[in-house]
């Protein structure tokens, strides 16, 4: 066991996986010499070499479509996003060619490529680098997208994501790469792909969240116990396909649900998950499904005090949690 | 000057009604005739207005509870008044009742009888959450015994949960001291469900308690006998085939034969007039107008919908007339007129295939005729053996007022209008 | 070879019969092939057999057919909507072809996807979607796997002169520049984008100039001359399995009907079409065959025959083929044994 920051289990997780599998191979923007701009590739061009670790001209585009070429021919590209905010150029190539490629070719073509995107905010990174737009990519359907919270799970879910046979999109939240670590073991692991996990039990009421808002609801909780609500946290893991299993049977047990996504309220993930627990689990419901997200704004203001305002944090959710418990 | 909200005497058998919704809260402004409460009665529900405008400056007795006729549930006093003089057990019994009227309660203590004193002044048992719902109807609660610790006193999950981890032996209520009638309204305390896989307990419903002592009020008074004869529906069915599609078109409503019957049977019902009857102890009321009562059956249970003075109404106003009733029946907006004052009533038990039956009159009449599926069947007829379209009719009778003969001819004649129509249908169509 | 020489005719005279009787006869072959069941589908289209709408792409065999003819069964193609010479040249059996046209569930996609996007692993036929370009950094990334293999494959794609207007087609072109990747372009410039003219299309008229903006060589032929596309493609798929980077041909060819079978193509000039069918590429070929001794009118007679009748069991099979069942719409979108749950999850 050895503890690591979160950016320091992707890097290992991409390491251990070219290793093991030649077919695996990384590109991108700034990744090979530069070893990328948060360092998430660093000293493995060294290891592999310019055609294992490819520098990519500034084009998205490009590095998601050559991807999807190179995993139609049996390749386990690695393809890396350096900003969630510049995932529009490839759009085309993650939504119609890498998601549909399988479906669209009656089963015969594999995509298993794994698109790495950096997002999130709460590091002043204003309009075009604090980016949250995964919603875009659960309404996507043929993709896998996973968002890790904790170092483990990062690892493992890299590690599987590589040798899936589906094409994977994988949010890793910018202010977690340093800001979080954890003892990981130092064998070869992997953490299943659609599985959600409970990080916090607790009976009173279920909060479900992801990325930066998983850590947001675990302070939630902690300050939350200590006035004798006792919160059940549940780390979505993967936000397609959802784990509706976990989060079902939790919101049974409480009787009452508390929804965090950092992302702007409409159209986003927490109102999916709001349905599916009113569709499957409206008995058991006691109070109204609570949301904690962002407005309805182009994420995130740049300012200080906008971006303050704007971003869920624990005191929000308790705030959220205290309605739902006094309904 | 405050005045007392009462429980209206609602319909001739009724001797007490259920509150249902309380549709003001106390303190809220009333206006007059503004509906105040809602009073739940074996038959239908009805809103009560308010006798003045003011304020619902008290609730007396809370939701589900039954009452009786003439009870006071509630106190209106001006904008601004104070009510703080007004005893809960001034007000006399208005209306009329058939028992002896009791002393009015303020609140039936009945409901003290488990542990916890319920403050119902504070519980809100309206706001019943999903999970709330499911675990009363699993555990078979009775809510009104609920303390409810939610926002506006709503009764929570948690309330429901910890009630079940008090609830120890099923206790015996104590009799409700309410008006009883001779037929009882059953008091037994829910037993906490503890039955197995073989059993399921599930709480009657408001409106099957109700049948459930029509039915054996009837049966009780009236000595049945059901006599049965079959009609030769062939001239029937030939006009209904032929007319069926431009009535439709035209009217946009179905021809059914329920009409034709109608009309048949009040030809007959003029011939034999005791057939349109009730009865008291001393004397036989012999009705000479003609309500014809329907039988109609929703999820939620049977009841009889009333067409005013049918020998006067055409078979389109029948059609639309029964077809409007139907509706409101299954949506539970009927009126008082709507569903009592019947003299006879037909029972259509053919439309789910049956073709013989025993029905219960629908007291107080004195006889209610079961019709059945009309079906092809090999007659003789002329002796030829021919298929006709027979329908089997079934007239249950009371055997106090109506004897064999007299029933056994009644139905004769229904049949021999049922097989003749071009004598009657040129008059009134 | 130098750097945008457009090849002149003259070439044709130095290297006469740069291939083999066999295998002329041959490339005849699938050239005729192509010719008539492009027009068979056309006619099966108006006698509202095939589903949907239809691409073809007659006049413009040479393009595709010769192409592919000298590709390998390893080497990956990208084809778009109008590369029905690909997938009959590289082997794709009629039955599914028509099959995937009429939607039946034996089709290649499986009645997934819309009609003229042939294609199959086993094929290394990408099956295109409909975004244009799109295929052409899809192959592109073929190239690089190969390259990054170090196998020597290499990659054919195809699009029209109205695809080079997409930026996704420049970010490939400039890609497959910088890491010289095993790649030719086929760039069949029928001088119409549906409706729109070249000339709406981009500022200069030889599209193979667009190459050496990355780095790379341009060549622009007669593409209905189908010995040029022959020698010029030939070299140019040399070059690239060699290491030697990519090359784009762009060939001047045209199409005779509309951009599908449901538009008359109004907007073009009569005399335009009637200028272009006297360049027919079969009639030209089939006469440079001839005059070699290479092809005698017995040879086209039967390759007639065997191919009316590979037609005829191919319609039979796919006529009686059924529709794929409605559920089957849930199925292919995630790999077998994962997720399906998931999917099938919305049937609740």
């Amino acid at each position: 066991m050895r503890t690591v920051t979160f950016i320091e289990a992707i890097t290992e997780a991409m390491k251990e996986e070219m290793e093991r599998d030649e077919k695996v191979y990384v590109i991108g923007e700034d990744i090979g010499i530069y070893g990328g701009v948060f360092k998430a590739t660093r000293g493995l061009q060294s290891q592999f070499g310019p055609m294992r670790v490819i520098d990519s001209p500034l084009s998205e585009n490009l590095i998601v479509g050559s991807s999807v070429g190179a995993a139609a021919m049996g390749l386990r590209p690695v393809p890396e996003i350096q900003f969630s905010d510049f995932i529009t150029p490839g759009m085309d190539q993650i939504v119609q060619q890498a998601a549909k490629l399988r479906y669209r070719s009656g089963g015969s073509f594999s995509v298993p490529l794994v698109i790495r995107v950096c997002c999130g905010g709460e590091v002043g990174g204003g309009l075009y680098h604090s980016q949250i737009n995964e919603a875009w990519f659960v309404h996507c359907p043929g993709l896998v997208v996973i968002a890790p919270a904790f170092p483990y799970d990062a690892k493992g879910l890299l590690k599987a994501a590589i040798r899936d046979e589906n094409p994977c999109i994988y949010f890793e939240h910018k202010k977690l790469y340093r800001s979080i670590k954890q003892e990981i073991p130092d064998t070869d692991f992997t953490v299943p792909l659609g599985k959600a996990e409970i990080k916090r039990k607790g009976k009173d009421v279920t909060i479900v969240a992801y990325m930066l808002m998983l850590h947001k609801s675990l302070e939630a909780a902690e300050k939350l116990a200590k006035e004798g609500i006792e919160c059940e946290v549940i780390d979505m893991r993967t936000l397609l396909p959802i784990d509706k299993a976990t989060i079902l049977e939790s919101v049974k047990k409480t009787g009452k649900a508390v929804i965090v996504q950092e992302a702007p309220k409409t159209g986003g993930v927490a109102g999916e998950i709001s349905a599916i627990i009113t569709e499957e689990a409206f008995e058991y419901l006691d109070a109204p499904i609570k949301r904690v997200t962002a407005p309805d704004t182009p994420p995130i203001p740049f300012s200080p005090p906008l971006e303050h305002f704007w971003l869920p944090n624990a005191d929000k959710i308790i705030k959220a949690v205290k309605e739902t418990m006094a309904y | 000057m405050p005045i007392p909200i009462v429980v209206p005497q609602l319909g001739e058998s009724v001797v007490e009604g259920t509150v249902g919704k309380w549709l003001k809260k106390e303190g809220e402004k009333v206006a007059k005739d503004e509906p105040i409460v809602e009073i739940m009665t074996d038959k239908i529900n009805v809103e009560i207005p308010s006798p003045k405008a003011g304020v619902l400056a008290k609730i007396l007795v809370p939701e589900n509870t039954v009452v009786p006729i003439g009870q006071e549930i509630g106190i209106l006093a001006e904008v601004g008044e104070s009510i703080a003089n007004i005893s809960a057990s001034s007000s006399p019994a208005p209306a009329k009742t058939e028992v002896k009227p009791q002393p009015a309660q303020a609140k039936p203590e009945v409901r003290a009888s488990t542990s916890v004193a319920v403050d119902e002044d504070k519980t809100d048992q309206t706001r019943l959450s999903p999970a709330v719902r499911r675990l009363v109807k699993e555990n078979n609660i009775d809510i009104s015994k609920i303390n409810g610790t939610g926002s506006g006193g709503r009764i929570t999950r948690e309330d429901i949960l910890a009630y079940l981890d008090k609830r120890t032996a099923p206790s015996v209520s104590k009799t409700p001291v309410v008006a009883k009638t001779t037929i009882t309204e059953s008091k037994v305390s829910p037993t906490p469900v503890s039955a197995g896989a073989l059993e399921e307990v599930i709480p009657l419903t408001h409106v099957r308690k109700k049948i459930a002592e029509h039915m054996v009020r009837s049966k009780h008074t009236a000595p049945h006998v059901t006599t049965w004869d079959e009609a030769d529906m062939k001239k029937l069915v030939d006009i209904r085939e032929k007319l069926k599609e431009p009535f439709q078109k035209k009217h946009n409503l179905k021809l059914t034969y329920m009409p034709f019957i109608m009309k048949a049977t009040i030809f007959a019902l003029k011939e034999y007039p005791r057939m349109n009857a009730s009865m008291t102890e001393e004397n036989m009321i012999v009705k000479k107008y003609y309500h014809l009562g329907m039988a109609v059956g929703r999820d939620v249970g049977l009841i009889v919908v009333v067409v005013q003075d049918c020998d006067k109404k055409s078979i389109l106003e029948i059609t639309k007339e029964i077809n409007e009733l139907g509706d409101k029946a299954r949506a539970d907006k009927l009126s008082l007129p709507e569903i009592q004052g019947s003299t006879f009533t037909i029972t259509n038990a053919g439309m789910f295939g049956a073709l013989a039956s025993t029905p219960i009159i629908n007291y107080p009449e004195v006889g209610i005729l079961g019709i059945h599926m009309i079906q092809k069947r090999a007659v003789v007829v002329e002796d030829q053996i021919v298929i006709r379209p027979m329908m089997n009719m079934c007239l249950s009778f009371d055997h106090r007022l109506i004897d064999g003969h007299y029933a056994v001819q009644f139905l004769q004649r229904v049949k021999y209008y049922l097989e003749s129509p071009e004598e009657w249908l040129l008059n009134i169509m | 070879m130098p750097v945008n020489t457009k090849i002149a005719s003259k070439t044709r005279e130095k290297l006469s019969a740069p291939f083999s009787a066999e295998e002329g006869k041959k490339l005849y072959y699938y050239l005729l092939k192509t010719r008539t069941v492009d027009e068979a589908n056309r006619k099966f289209f108006r006698q509202g057999k095939l589903l949907g709408t239809y691409f073809s792409a007659v006049g413009q065999e040479a393009t595709t057919v010769v192409p592919t003819f000298l590709s390998r069964p390893t080497d990956a193609i990208g084809p778009s909507h109008r590369e029905i010479g690909c997938s009959i040249t590289r082997g794709i059996p009629l039955k599914f072809m028509l099959a995937h046209l009429m939607a039946k569930r034996t089709g290649m996609d499986k009645g997934k996807c819309h009609p003229c996007h042939y294609g199959g692993l086993e094929y290394r036929i990408i099956t295109p979607a409909s975004t244009m370009a799109a295929q052409t950094i899809v192959v592109t990334g073929c190239a690089l796997a190969f390259k990054i293999r170090g196998e020597d494959n290499i990659g054919l794609g195809f699009f029209g002169e109205g695809a080079t207007a997409q930026a996704g087609w420049h970010e490939a072109m400039n890609f497959a520049g910088v890491q010289k990747l095993p790649i030719v372009y086929i760039c069949q410039n029928n001088l119409w984008a549906e409706s729109v003219p070249a000339r709406l299309q981009a500022a200069i008229t030889d599209y193979s100039d667009r190459a050496k903006a990355y780095g790379f060589t341009g060549i622009t032929i007669d593409g209905n001359d189908v010995v040029q596309v022959y020698v010029t493609v030939k070299e140019a798929i040399a070059r690239a399995r060699k290491g030697e980077g990519p090359t784009m041909v762009e060939c001047k060819t045209y199409r005779w009907y509309g951009h599908s079978e449901i538009d008359p193509a109004d907007y073009r000039p009569k005399d335009e079409l009637e200028a272009w069918k006297k360049k027919d590429p079969l009639p030209r070929f089939e006469k440079y065959l001839t005059d070699r001794g290479m092809l005698t009118p017995a040879d086209k007679t039967k390759m007639l025959a065997d191919i009316e009748k590979e037609l005829e069991e191919a319609f039979e099979f796919a006529d009686k083929s059924p529709l794929p069942a409605p559920e089957e719409a849930l199925e292919d979108v995630y790999a077998p044994g994962t997720f399906e749950d998931w999917v099938k999850g919305w049937l609740k």
